[in-house]
């Protein structure tokens, strides 16, 4: 299988490929044969109903779970059946935002984003506060060192997470749910911050969210959930497709999944 | 009938499962302890966490687990008109038996339960997760100084109980109960030696100090990552750590000579 699916691959061009995912949880399957590619340097967005399994399929992307049958690629790596030891390795170059934050509490603002340079690289606490410094200022923070997580609002929280996503400089980004409890301006301010990183850092950024509105302003491609598959396309692609029910997403956006999908 | 038989056999299996788990999270353990790096200053903290906030539950306890040993002592002692002999009995109860035990089962409900507690919160918030996308392993960073801390704590905690529990007994037993002080102190000193009672008493509490470590812990890692799993993991920390400490404390005692 890993085989075919390399020969498969066309090199160069998609930064992670999803190969034919199989995943369930009991007897509720998640994924049935999903397949999808992120292109390299470009925002994707993962869209779909709620419990679809978008962040499930970002916790595979990272190695944080593994499915039941099918490969993922990233970059020239497979890395559903890789050791621990190796994904750890493989993530340095990953980095990942978690929809509540997931800074650890016991930690000020500024330890949760230096954790990883003082784990992994020789710079002195001067080189790492330079580091901090630059990447909070990048995402619109001043003044929060000595915060603890839990005295920031969410807004702030998931600024704090993108810098430590960042801050080992990764090629590739996962993001789950950005916008989510966020205000609309807020929305707007994230927004604007992952489009200037994407395009200032060529990162490969892989989004999920559910808000229609956000998605078409930021997606370069959208990746379309539903029914344990992937409908693939431009955001014109997605806009104008005649699948009825990536149609029935679309217009009804935000009524979510009826118990009879659900079911 | 077979539907009985079907609960025992799966319930076997789970406990031989997570007998498996276990042993697998305690070699884990054992590895990044022995390997670099070493997080001195984070189990210096959790010193502080595990074992300096335990002190205050300890040192009542051992106090008021003394004085009751000295009264009880005294009472079945004075049948045989042998009351001086309570130092010697209430340090011999606290040295062998009630120091290390009662401290572990009192540790591992006020410490054991709090580690457990805020593993699983860690899990439930994806807070364990973040630090694996950092490429830091969760089980060295949070887990391993944790439980060399609390492994490191116990036999402290158990020598202050007992210290406490003598001075307890003390109080009743020549404060209360008028015995000669000198014949208490005495029975004390003549009936504890270092080889044995003390150097046995230091090994116990350290084999339930790194049981009730390895449970808190492991129960954490292996919470549900929601409210409800949260609980379980508190409630089974201080459950399986405490039965598993009366087994424990048998067998050595067994292998101790009784």
């Amino acid at each position: 299988m890993a085989q075919s699916a390399a020969e498969a691959r066309i090199e160069g061009q998609a930064h992670v490929d999803v190969i034919s995912l199989r995943l369930a949880f009991g007897d509720r399957r998640v994924f049935d044969g999903l397949s999808c590619r992120f292109a390299q340097a470009k925002i994707s967005v993962i869209l779909g109903a709620s419990g679809v399994g978008k962040s499930t399929l970002l916790k595979l992307i990272a190695g944080l779970q593994q499915p039941d049958y099918g490969d993922i690629w990233i970059g020239q790596q497979e890395i559903t059946r890789m050791p621990e030891r190796q994904l750890r390795h493989l993530r340095r170059n990953l980095g990942m935002m978690f929809q509540g934050g997931a800074l650890l509490d016991s930690l000020t603002v500024f330890d949760n984003v230096a954790l990883a340079l003082r784990e992994h690289t020789e710079l002195s606490e001067a080189e790492i506060a330079e580091k901090v410094h630059a990447q909070f200022e990048a995402v619109g923070l001043k003044k929060v060192d000595a915060l603890l997580p839990g005295e920031i609002s969410g807004g702030m929280k998931k600024r704090v997470a993108l810098a430590r996503a960042m801050i080992m400089d990764p090629e590739i980004l996962l993001i789950d749910e950005p916008f989510s409890g966020l205000d609309p301006l807020a929305v707007r301010l994230i927004e604007a911050l992952l489009v200037e990183v994407n395009r200032t850092k060529g990162l490969t950024m892989i989004l999920t969210n559910h808000h229609i509105g956000s998605t078409m302003r930021l997606a370069d491609e959208i990746v379309f959930l539903v029914d344990g598959a992937a409908v693939a396309g431009s955001v014109k692609d997605i806009k104008e497709s005649i699948d009825p029910r990536i149609q029935r997403f679309l217009t009804a956006a935000g009524t979510g999944p009826s118990l009879e999908d659900a079911s | 009938m077979l539907g009985f038989i079907r609960t025992v056999g799966w319930r076997m299996v789970s406990i031989v499962y997570e007998l498996g788990g276990i042993a697998v999270f305690g070699s884990q353990m054992v590895y990044q302890t022995v390997s670099p790096p070493w997080r001195l200053r984070r189990v210096i903290d959790e010193v502080y966490n595990t074992g300096v906030l335990s002190l205050a539950i300890v040192l009542l306890s051992g106090t008021v687990v003394g004085g009751a040993l000295g009264l009880q002592g005294y009472i079945t002692l004075e049948r045989f008109g042998a009351e001086s002999s309570l130092g010697g009995l209430v340090s011999l109860s606290l040295v062998r038996e009630f120091g290390p035990v009662l401290t572990a089962l009192l540790v591992a409900g006020r410490a054991g339960s709090a580690i457990a507690a805020e593993i699983g919160a860690m899990v439930a918030t994806e807070q364990l997760d973040g630090l694996r996308m950092m490429s830091v392993d969760p089980i060295d960073y949070v887990g391993q100084p944790k439980a060399l801390a609390l492994t490191f704590s116990m036999p402290l905690l158990s020598a202050l109980f007992i210290v406490f529990g003598l001075g307890g007994g003390y109080l009743v037993g020549v404060g209360l109960l008028g015995i000669d002080g000198g014949a208490y102190i005495t029975g004390v000193e003549r009936n504890i030696t270092f080889s044995d009672e003390v150097v046995g008493s230091i090994l116990k509490s350290v084999v339930f100090g790194a049981l009730v470590a390895l449970i808190s812990t492991w129960r954490g890692f292996s919470s549900a990552p929601n409210a409800a799993g949260v609980s379980r993991a508190t409630t089974g920390a201080v459950v399986q750590a405490s039965v598993a400490t009366l087994m424990f404390d048998y067998v050595i005692t067994a292998l101790w000579g009784g």
